[in-house]
């Protein structure tokens, strides 16, 4: 699915990483705890997390992912912004919640994969 | 790890202080643009970085602090990890998935989830661990690059 496809659906703003809107991006991973993202190395994931700590772009940058959604209406600091705009991550930013972000991107195809044998 | 200083590409340390949460990841994340450059192999780099990420965010969060060494040959990178302690009383108990001793304010930034040692090993292609309780703790993991 496209990060284009991705920020309409979830009427996201993205607020960096334009460049990456016609990239396809195959599974995702929702969680609010890091130490359970980094389990599993597969850098073809979007990121769909409540978290918004400068610890969440990093880890999306040490795990190679091309971007993350904050869900619950987080906002990113500038400094998040520019840790992600340095290492190639878009930002989106959408008002739903955890449950229903992942409802809607299931419902639309996206599958999940959070697992370290790459699946959910 | 025996090998001669002539073989290095490339050798540092780094220390990580105790409770500096804020800076961790850092050394992490400047490993990973190095070893870019170097030309390793992002699937490596991948893995690396994975597991120097979760052991600079123990060192912040469980030790009194310690030090990041990491050596590149051409063929293999060595990844050191000291701490200076408490120590771990368990191994085993430690490795396990699950388990963890972080406070709650660390698992309210996202982490302390006890994943952190076993997914150090399960990134990592060898992984020593040595634990002394009021001495510290040696992590020692080795990344192959011929495979």
């Amino acid at each position: 699915m496209k990060v284009s496809q991705i920020a309409q659906i979830l009427r996201a703003e993205v607020r960096c990483g334009e460049e990456n809107l016609d990239l396809d991006i195959s599974y995702a991973v929702a969680s609010d705890m890091m130490s359970d993202v980094l389990v599993c190395n597969d850098a073809d994931r979007l990121l769909i997390t409540g978290l918004c700590t400068v610890h969440t772009v990093l880890t999306a940058q040490i795990l190679d992912l091309r971007a993350v959604v904050f869900v619950r209406s987080k906002r990113p600091t500038p400094e998040m912004i520019e840790v992600a705009q340095q290492n190639g991550i878009a930002i989106l930013c959408t008002d739903m919640s955890m449950y229903n972000a992942c409802g809607e991107l299931y419902k639309h195809g996206m599958k999940g994969r959070a697992r370290p044998d790459g699946t959910d | 790890m025996e090998r001669t200083e002539k073989e290095t590409t490339y050798q540092e340390t780094r220390r990580v202080q105790k409770g500096d949460f804020a800076a961790a990841g850092q050394i992490s994340a400047s490993y990973k643009n190095m070893l870019k450059r170097l030309g390793v192999d992002s699937k490596v780099v991948r893995r690396l970085a994975i597991a120097s990420y979760e052991a600079e965010i123990n060192l912040a969060i469980h030790t009194l602090g310690g030090s990041m060494t990491i050596i590149v040959y051409p063929d293999h990178i060595f990844l050191v990890v000291e701490d200076t302690g408490p120590g771990i009383a368990d191994i085993a108990l430690a490795m396990q998935e699950g388990y963890s001793t972080a406070p709650e304010e660390v698992r309210m930034l996202g982490f302390g989830a006890g994943m952190g040692l076993p997914n150090m090993k399960r990134c990592s292609d060898t992984f020593e661990i040595t634990s002394e309780l009021g001495s510290g703790t040696t992590i020692r993991m080795g990344f192959n690059l011929l495979n």
